[in-house]
Parts: C-alpha cells; sequence; structure tokens
C-alpha cells in the first residue's frame, strides 16, 4: 500500500470519526448508542492507522493530522467524571465535614497557630493597652474605637469608616466581608505552596492582629458592645479562617513530607484534598459575611446575642465535628 | 538515572491503545497573550457591572447595589477563570482566541476542581510581583506549567483544528522529468517531498526571490543526482522551478503505480 491509496481509503473513516467527535462534546452527548460504539471502533481504527503512518515514511503532515485527531478522541474518551447533579449538597452535607475530620492534624496545627498568638496579644494588650501601636497603627486603632463607641444603628453611609448620623448599610457591609474575608483566605491556602511558611504567616499575623483589636477595645472600655458585635459571625468566620489554614498545611506538607509518592504526585493528591477544603471556608465565610451583616450589628440586648452566638458555635462545631458521622460508619 | 532531555515544546503521553501522542506546549509569551485578553475582558465586565449597578440604584437603595457590587467582583476576581475552564472544557475567552487548551497531563479534558485549584494557585504564581513564581516555575518544568499547574496536574497546550494539506493546484503547470533523468532510480524521501510541498504552497506569499533562495539550500544536493550536466545547471539557475519539477516527479508517478 502506498501514500495516495492510505490516503483515498482511509480519509472518508476519518472524516467520520470527527463528524462524530463534533456531536460528542463532554457537555451535551447527542451520540446514539449505536454511534457511541461506532465512535469507540473508528477511535480504536485510528490509533491503527496512527501507528501505520508512523511505521512508513509517509511524512509530518499526515501523522501531525491523525495525532490531533487521535488526541481528541482521547480527550473525549477519558475524559474527567461530569460533576453529579446534587454534588454540590452532598458535598455539604457530608463530604466537606468529614473530609476536614480525615485531615484533623492539620486542623490543629492551623488552629494553634492561629488561637495562641491571639490569646497572648488579646492578654497582653488588655494590660497594656499602648502595646497596641506596636502592632497596628493609630489610625486603625483610632477608626476601630471610632466604630465600637457608639451604637450601630447610626453608622456612615459608605459603611466603612464610621462617620455617625446615618443608616448602617447591612447588604453593602455584607458584600465587603464575603469579598475581603474569602480573598484572605484563599491566599491562606495558596502560599502553603511555599512549604506551608505563607499560611504560617498568614495565620499568625491575623491572630495576633484580631487579638491586639479585642484586647485594645476592651481595656478601653468598649468590650461589652465589641464582643456582642462580633460574638455571632465569628463562630463561622474564625473556624474558616483555621479551616483555610488548614487546606494550605495539607499542601505544604505535601512537598515538605511527600512519603512514598514523588512530590509532583503527592501534590495532585493532596491538593484535590485543600481546594476542597479550600472551598468549604469559602462558603463558611460567605455565611459569616450573611451574619455579620445583617444580625451582628442590630442593636439587641447582650443576652439576646450571646445566647445566638452560643447556638451558632455549637452548630459550628456539631457540624464540622459530627456531620456524616453516621454515613461514614455505614459505608465501611 | 534521568538522562537529559531535549529542549522541546511538546510533551508525549502513551495511550492506553498504545499510541504515543504529542501534545505541543503553550509557552509564557502566548500565556500571557491569553491573559491579557482575559483582563481586559475581566475590566470591561468590571465597568458594566458597575454601571448597572448605578442605575439600579435609586430603586433598591445604596446598600444592596454596593454589596452585589462586591460579591460579584469577588467572583470575578477569583472565579472567572476557574468557572470558564470548567464550562468551557479547559478554555477560557482569552484561551480560545488564541487556541490553547487546559488539559490533564494525562491528556484529558479538566473537571471542576482542577478548574478550582489551578486557578486559586494564581495567589502562589503571583508571588511576590506579577506572576515572577509562576514564570519561573514554567520555564524551568518540562510541561512548562505553572504552580498551579503542577499542584493541579494540569498543563496548557496549543490547540490546531486537524487540517489535511492536500492542495497542490498549480502543480501541472510544472513539466515532470522524464525517468531516464534520475540516474539509480532515484526518489526523493516523502520528508523531503513535503518540504518541497510547503515550498509550493508559499511561493505566491513569498518574493520570487526569496523562493528561489529557499530552494537552493534542496536543489543544489538534489541537482547533483540527476544524469545530465545540463540539469545539473538549470537546478543551479532555477532552484524553485527544479524542486517543483522533482515534486511533479514524484507525485506523477505515484499516482501512475496508483492507477497500475
Amino acid at each position: 500500500m502506498n501514500k495516495q491509496t492510505f490516503l483515498s481509503e482511509r480519509k472518508p473513516v476519518w472524516d467520520r470519526f470527527e463528524s462524530l467527535l463534533d456531536r460528542a462534546s463532554p457537555a451535551r452527548t447527542n451520540l446514539s448508542s449505536a454511534e457511541v460504539t461506532e465512535l469507540s471502533e473508528l477511535f480504536r481504527a485510528l490509533c491503527y492507522d496512527l501507528a501505520q503512518v508512523r511505521s512508513h515514511d509517509w511524512g509530518s503532515s499526515i501523522e501531525r493530522y491523525l495525532n490531533d485527531l487521535v488526541v481528541r478522541g482521547h480527550s473525549a474518551f477519558y475524559g474527567a467524571k461530569p460533576l453529579k447533579r446534587g454534588g454540590a449538597l452532598a458535598f455539604f452535607a457530608h463530604g466537606f465535614p468529614q473530609l476536614l475530620r480525615q485531615n484533623q492534624r492539620f486542623f490543629w496545627a492551623a488552629c494553634a497557630l492561629f488561637a495562641l498568638p491571639m490569646a497572648v496579644s488579646w492578654t497582653v494588650v488588655a494590660s497594656d493597652p499602648s502595646l497596641a501601636h506596636r502592632v497596628l497603627p493609630g489610625s486603625i486603632l483610632y477608626t476601630m474605637e471610632e466604630m465600637y463607641s457608639h451604637d450601630f444603628d447610626v453608622l456612615d453611609e459608605e459603611g466603612l469608616t464610621g462617620q455617625p448620623g446615618q443608616k448602617r448599610q447591612d447588604a453593602a457591609m455584607a458584600g465587603f466581608y464575603v469579598r475581603h474575608n474569602t480573598s484572605i483566605a484563599f491566599q491562606c491556602f495558596a502560599l502553603g505552596f511555599f512549604l506551608g511558611l505563607g499560611t504560617i504567616y498568614v495565620l499568625l499575623s491575623n491572630g495576633i492582629q484580631l487579638g491586639t483589636v479585642a484586647g485594645y477595645l476592651i481595656a478601653q472600655g468598649h468590650g461589652e458592645r465589641f464582643l456582642g458585635f462580633v460574638a455571632s459571625h465569628s463562630s463561622f468566620e474564625l473556624t474558616a479562617i483555621v479551616v483555610a489554614g488548614t487546606a494550605g498545611l495539607v499542601l505544604g506538607h505535601a512537598i515538605v513530607a511527600p512519603g512514598n509518592r514523588s512530590r509532583s504526585d503527592a501534590l495532585q493528591v493532596r491538593g484535590l484534598v485543600a481546594v476542597k477544603l479550600a472551598l468549604g471556608a469559602g462558603a463558611m465565610l460567605f455565611v459569616a459575611a450573611i451574619i455579620e451583616g445583617f444580625w451582628s450589628a442590630l442593636p439587641l440586648p447582650p443576652m439576646v446575642k450571646y445566647s445566638a452566638a452560643a447556638t451558632l458555635w455549637i452548630a459550628v462545631i456539631g457540624y464540622l465535628g459530627f456531620a456524616g458521622r453516621e454515613l461514614r460508619e455505614r459505608r465501611s | 538515572m534521568r538522562t537529559a532531555q531535549p529542549l522541546s515544546n511538546r510533551t508525549y503521553l502513551e495511550t492506553p491503545e498504545n499510541v504515543r501522542l504529542a501534545f505541543r506546549l503553550a509557552g509564557p509569551g502566548t500565556r500571557l497573550g491569553a491573559y491579557g485578553i482575559d483582563l481586559a475582558i475581566r475590566i470591561a465586565i468590571f465597568y458594566a457591572i458597575a454601571y448597572v449597578l448605578t442605575r439600579l440604584r435609586p430603586f433598591t437603595g445604596t446598600g444592596l447595589t454596593t454589596g452585589v457590587f462586591f460579591v460579584l467582583a469577588f467572583v470575578l476576581e477569583w472565579g472567572y477563570g476557574a468557572l470558564f475552564e470548567t464550562w468551557w472544557n479547559g478554555q477560557t475567552p482569552g484561551k480560545r482566541t488564541l487556541g490553547l487548551r487546559v488539559i490533564k497531563t494525562e491528556g484529558y479534558a479538566i473537571g471542576f476542581y482542577e478548574a478550582m485549584l489551578r486557578n486559586l494557585l494564581r495567589a502562589a504564581d503571583f508571588v511576590p510581583l506579577f506572576y515572577a513564581a509562576g514564570f519561573l516555575a514554567s520555564i524551568s518544568t518540562s510541561r512548562m506549567q505553572r504552580i498551579g499547574d503542577i499542584v493541579a496536574g494540569t498543563m496548557v497546550i496549543r490547540e490546531q483544528r486537524p487540517e489535511l494539506k492536500g492542495d497542490l493546484t498549480g502543480l501541472l503547470d510544472y513539466d515532470a522529468f522524464p525517468l531516464t533523468e534520475f540516474e539509480h532510480r532515484y526518489r526523493p524521501s516523502e520528508t523531503t517531498l513535503e518540504a518541497i510541498e510547503t515550498l509550493f504552497r508559499r511561493r505566491l506569499e513569498l518574493a520570487p526571490a526569496r523562493v528561489d533562495e529557499i530552494a537552493t539550500v534542496l536543489a543544489e544536493p538534489l541537482g547533483k543526482r540527476l544524469a545530465s550536466a545540463e540539469q545539473q545547471r538549470y537546478a543551479h539557475e532555477k532552484p524553485s522551478d527544479f524542486l517543483f519539477r522533482v515534486l511533479r516527479s514524484a507525485r506523477a508517478t505515484s499516482s501512475e503505480e496508483q492507477a497500475a
């Protein structure tokens, strides 16, 4: 057989394959079952054709053509599974908390990296407020103090700068927190690639800053209003930051200690775990932002706020600690 | 032990059907181009959202529109690449324009989590300024992967729609050499003939002098194979005409074989 006869014999087959392939995009499969069988037979025939072209010296253009066709076929046959309908629901109902519990040693490490510096700076600054200026610039401390020195229903138009006299903008605040907090959480996760160091830095610095603000405001006598404001949404917000830190540490650990795998294999396997944790953290921060925007600033008696906060904390701990437990046991 | 591999913009993969497939990788330059297009689109969407929300402000109040704006800006910043690459099978508008596609290093399509992972990790690629870490990673890995690609197990390839170029209209204007001219029944290899074909297709796009200049490289050694000194001089003086006649001769004989 020479090149010309081969071409004229096989070209119609390749065209047929291509036309079937065009209709078999992963999003919408418009092929009948007979056509799927035909496509898979054609695919194997094309692989054989490609091998034959390579064994003869039939030039690079026909080889490139067949190579590209087989690449398209390969992608169609071995594609990733499409996302299941209701997959997101199952993920948040049990997948996410299960995954977090499977990686709980990273969770507790992230928790320590965040909570310990927060507790230390909180107590230290509460006993000596002047130390706050070593951590945060005076302008931020002033803004914070201004925010918590009066009730929230007379806050500013922009919602951010603390000009009294105008209605607070709940939705604007919620939107701002979604963007701001989730961006920090995603960075906290991604920077874990650098041996986990970026994640550790984000956790430590956020812990120290939050502790400083808390200690400072309490020392200045705004404790009641401040704690009433943050108690509720901190349940989702602080936990989510620790979860994002968990994701970053999982990623960093894959590089530092890949175990029996090569570093790139370990990264791919644990990267998939880490991104799921990071997305879970993002969703938690969305909830936190809604609570922070619409609930936290309401002028309600402290008792109401604290009982709501306790309920939310129990809900978060119960969700992350126990959701999906039965299911997992039943399966195993 | 690993042997050093030649520097190449290709990567190979063996399929379950025992075929070795070649993929053409996209380098940092092309990817920067795609990034630029996507950035322009993102900025345009950003301003479009701001414009629409400003118009809605009298009806909904400032609070709601500002909140919606922040959320949409967030989705645009972190979700643009991931969502497009999930829905468009590894392509964003910028990548589609330049014919790039993200695929798994195993050669198949990426899913939602891979798209999410490689795009969230842009924050690591960006370090310390404007994708410096990502650039370093992509020039030092064999598959030109930035950090997000390494972790997600993906690579960016150049994708061309397969096309079989068979068009040689105009070749009949050239006369085939008589078979006796070829000493030892010489037949140029298919690779050589393809090189001539490529030149033949481009002969009208290039200046005639340039066509001859390129043709000389092949015409000189080929001319020496011919029997008569007269034809050798012809190869020297009109290299492109000579090459195209060689091509005609080769193609003519193969179609004669086909007829036989």
